[in-house]
C-alpha cells in the first residue's frame, strides 16, 4: 500500500476515517514496521522492578520484551529471545533473577543482558562473537519512573518524543513526591482492534452518556451532582498525543479528587500554570501515542461502587492495549497510587477502581464490549467501505487561555472529536513514513 | 509484587477436620452449591443476592506466574465487590444499558471437586469447589471457557447456608475473554 493509498483512509477536512483501518490485514502489518517497531513504547514502570535482579515481561508491538534491573540498578529492555535460536529466554510474567537461561541449549544471559555462558563453547573453536551475542537491547529512557523503550535508532530522544505531554503526565505522575504502581496489571484478550481504546481515551466523551447509561439512570454519577454541563481543555500535545482535562461547572476546587492532605505537595510539585488548571478538574483522559492510556477520575460516587456514604474518591490508571493482529489485542491495566496518601484513602481508591475499571469493571466492561463490536462489526467486505464519522469540532481553534504547551480548545472537553481525529492522522502519517 | 501458590485458608477461618461425604452437612453443602449454579444460570440473580450475606467479600485475585509458581496477586483483584456492589451490579442488568449483557450471556457452571471443612464456629464451613463455566452470547463472538477454583465460606443464618465469602482462583494468567459480566 503506498502513501496516496493510505492518504484515502482519512479525511482530515471532512472528519471521516475509514472503516478500513481497524480490520485490514495490510494496515496492521503497516502500523507494525511503521509505528510499533518506529516510535517510543510504553514497557513498565520503574516501580514494577523496585530491587537489582527484578525483571517483568511486556509487549512492543507483537515482540516480546523483558524489563529487567540489573545488579547496577539501571533499568534496561531487552527483547526476549534467545541469540542462539531464537527461543524465548524468559516466560515468567515477573520474578527476580541473577541470569536468563534458555531452555533450548543453555546459552546463559546476565541481568544486564551479557552473554555469560554457553555450553560445549569450545565446540564454537573461535567462531561465535559472545560479546556480540548478549540480548538484544532497545533503547530506553523514562519519565516520572514510566519506562519507554524504542528499536529505532534513528528516533529522537524520549524527551523530545513526549514533548507537550510531560506537561499532562506531571500533573498524573510528578504531582506528589511520588507515585507507584500497585500489584500486578489485569490482563485480558479481547477481540478488538488496539486503536479503538487509544483513541477512546483521547477524550471521546459523548459515549459515557450512553455506553455508561446505566450510571445516569440509577443516578449514581457525579457530574450530575455538580450542576451544569463539565467543560475544560480539550489537548493535543504533539506527536498524536492528546489529553481531554474535564470539570464540572463552578470552578470549585477538586484537585483530581485527590485526598486533602496531598493538596500541599501538589501545590509545591507543580506549577502555578499547571496548578491553576488542576484545580477545578476531576477527570483526565489521556493517550500517549500509540497505545498507552491513563485516567483519573473522581466521577464515582459510593454509591455505584459500594463505598462508604458521602466518600468521594478518585483513582489513577495507567492501560495499555498490545496489538495481537487486526481483530485482537491484549488489554493490560494497572492502578497508580500517590506514595503519601492516608492508608484508608489508598484502600478505598482501589476498592473504587477495581468495581468500576478493568475487564470486569462495572463501568468498562461496556466499553469493551463497544470496541468489540466495531471490530466484528467492520470485519465485512461492505463494511469495510464506509467512511466513519469524526466531525465534531472541524472549526474549532486552539485557546489563548490554555497556559501549557501545545494547543488547549476550551470548550466542553468532552463533546469534540478533535482529538481523535488528531490521533487517526498521526498513525496514517507514520505508516506513510 | 508478592504471590502464593493459593490463597487456602485465606478467608480468615481457621480451617477444621474435613467433613466427609457422609455427614449431612456435605450434602447441605452440595445442595446449597447446586440450587446458586441453578439461579445464576437462570438468571435468577436477585435470588442470588439473598444468597449472600450482608458482609460478603466476594474477589477473584489476578493470576501471576512469578518464578516457578502459578500464583495470584496479594494485591490486585480482577474484582472485589461487597454486597452494595453486587447489588448494583444486578440492578444494571435490569436497565436498559446492560450493553456488555446485550445479548445476555448463556451460562452453565458446572460445579464438581466438593470439599468441605469444619471451622472453629459452629456455624460455618469452607468449602472449595472446582468450577468450569461456559459463556456463549452471539455468533459474533466466541464462547468463553473460565475455570477455576472456588473456595467459599459458608454461614448458617436462620437455619439456611449463605455465602459469606468467595475467592474465585482463575486458572488463566491472562483472561481470555472481551471481559466479564457475568458472576462466578
Amino acid at each position: 500500500m503506498d502513501a496516496s493509498a493510505l492518504n484515502d483512509l482519512i479525511k482530515p477536512q471532512e472528519g471521516l476515517v475509514s472503516a478500513r483501518i481497524f480490520t485490514d490485514p495490510e494496515i496492521y502489518r503497516l502500523e507494525q514496521e511503521k509505528i510499533f517497531a518506529k516510535t517510543w513504547l510504553y514497557v513498565a514502570h520503574e516501580s514494577e522492578v523496585p530491587r537489582p535482579g527484578d525483571f517483568v515481561t511486556r509487549q512492543m508491538g507483537e515482540d516480546p520484551v523483558i524489563v529487567c534491573r540489573g545488579r547496577d540498578g539501571k533499568v534496561r529492555v531487552f527483547l526476549n529471545v534467545c541469540r542462539h535460536r531464537g527461543r524465548r529466554v524468559c516466560n515468567q510474567d515477573a520474578g527476580a533473577t541473577s541470569k536468563f537461561i534458555c531452555g533450548y541449549h543453555g546459552w546463559t544471559y546476565s541481568d544486564t543482558g551479557e552473554l555469560l555462558a554457553v555450553p560445549f563453547v569450545q565446540a564454537y573453536k573461535d567462531k561465535l562473537d559472545k560479546n556480540g551475542s548478549g540480548l538484544y537491547q532497545a533503547r530506553s529512557d523514562s519519565y516520572h519512573g514510566l519506562v519507554f523503550a524504542s528499536w529505532n535508532a534513528q528516533a529522537g530522544p524520549l524527551d523530545d518524543f513526549l514533548g507537550p505531554m510531560k506537561w499532562i503526565l506531571d500533573m498524573l505522575f510528578g504531582r506528589t513526591e511520588g507515585t507507584e504502581v500497585v500489584g500486578s496489571p489485569v490482563r485480558w484478550v479481547a477481540d478488538t482492534n488496539w486503536k479503538l481504546g487509544a483513541a477512546n481515551f483521547t477524550g471521546d466523551g459523548f459515549h459515557v452518556f450512553v455506553t455508561h447509561g446505566f450510571s445516569t439512570q440509577l443516578g449514581l454519577h457525579e457530574l450530575q451532582a455538580t450542576g451544569g454541563p463539565p467543560k475544560g481543555f480539550s489537548v493535543s500535545a504533539g506527536n498524536g498525543h492528546a489529553a481531554s482535562l474535564v470539570g464540572p461547572a463552578g470552578g470549585k476546587d477538586y484537585y483530581l479528587g485527590l485526598p486533602r492532605e496531598l493538596w500541599p505537595e501538589m501545590e509545591r510539585k507543580l506549577t502555578k500554570e499547571q496548578l491553576e488548571i488542576v484545580r477545578p478538574l476531576i477527570i483526565v483522559a489521556a493517550n500517549v501515542f500509540p497505545n498507552l492510556s491513563m485516567l483519573q477520575t473522581a466521577g464515582h460516587t459510593p454509591e455505584e461502587w459500594g463505598g462508604p456514604e458521602g466518600q468521594s474518591i478518585s483513582f489513577l490508571t495507567l492501560r495499555q492495549w498490545q496489538p495481537k493482529g487486526p481483530d485482537k489485542m491484549e488489554g493490560l491495566t494497572w492502578l497508580f497510587m500517590d506514595k503519601n496518601a492516608p492508608s484508608r484513602w489508598k484502600e478505598m481508591s482501589k476498592e473504587c477502581y477495581q468495581r468500576v475499571f478493568g475487564v470486569a469493571g462495572i463501568f468498562e466492561q461496556d466499553d469493551l464490549e463497544n470496541w468489540a463490536e466495531i471490530t466484528a462489526g467492520l470485519s465485512g467486505t461492505v463494511a469495510k467501505q464506509l467512511w466513519l464519522h469524526y466531525e465534531v469540532g472541524l472549526d474549532s481553534e486552539p485557546s489563548k487561555e490554555w497556559p501549557g504547551p501545545g494547543d488547549g480548545y476550551f470548550g466542553q472537553p468532552p463533546f469534540s472529536d478533535l482529538l481523535e481525529r488528531v490521533f487517526y492522522k498521526k498513525c496514517i502519517e507514520m505508516m506513510q513514513g | 509484587m508478592e504471590t502464593k501458590q493459593t490463597h487456602e485458608g485465606s478467608n480468615g477461618a481457621v480451617k477444621g477436620g474435613p467433613i466427609s461425604p457422609g455427614d449431612p452437612r456435605y450434602f447441605e453443602v452440595l445442595e446449597f452449591l447446586y440450587s446458586e449454579a441453578e439461579l445464576l444460570d437462570g438468571r435468577r440473580f436477585s435470588e442470588w443476592l439473598e444468597l449472600l450475606t450482608e458482609d460478603i467479600s466476594y474477589r477473584m485475585p489476578q493470576p501471576v506466574t512469578r518464578g516457578r509458581t502459578p500464583g495470584y496477586s496479594e494485591e490486585t483483584e480482577i474484582f472485589s465487590e461487597n454486597l452494595a456492589s453486587l447489588r448494583v451490579r444486578v440492578r444494571k442488568l435490569g436497565t436498559e444499558f446492560a450493553w456488555a449483557e446485550d445479548p445476555p450471556s448463556r451460562t452453565r457452571h458446572l460445579v464438581t471437586n466438593i470439599r468441605a471443612w469444619a471451622t472453629a464456629r459452629p456455624d460455618e464451613l469452607e468449602v472449595s469447589s472446582s468450577v468450569l463455566i461456559y459463556r456463549h452470547r452471539s455468533p459474533g463472538a466466541s464462547a468463553d471457557l473460565f475455570c477455576g477454583e472456588r473456595q467459599d465460606l459458608l454461614r448458617k443464618i436462620d437455619e439456611k447456608w449463605r455465602l459469606a465469602k468467595r475467592t474465585v482462583l482463575l486458572d488463566q494468567n491472562v483472561v481470555e475473554a472481551r471481559h466479564l459480566a457475568i458472576f462466578f
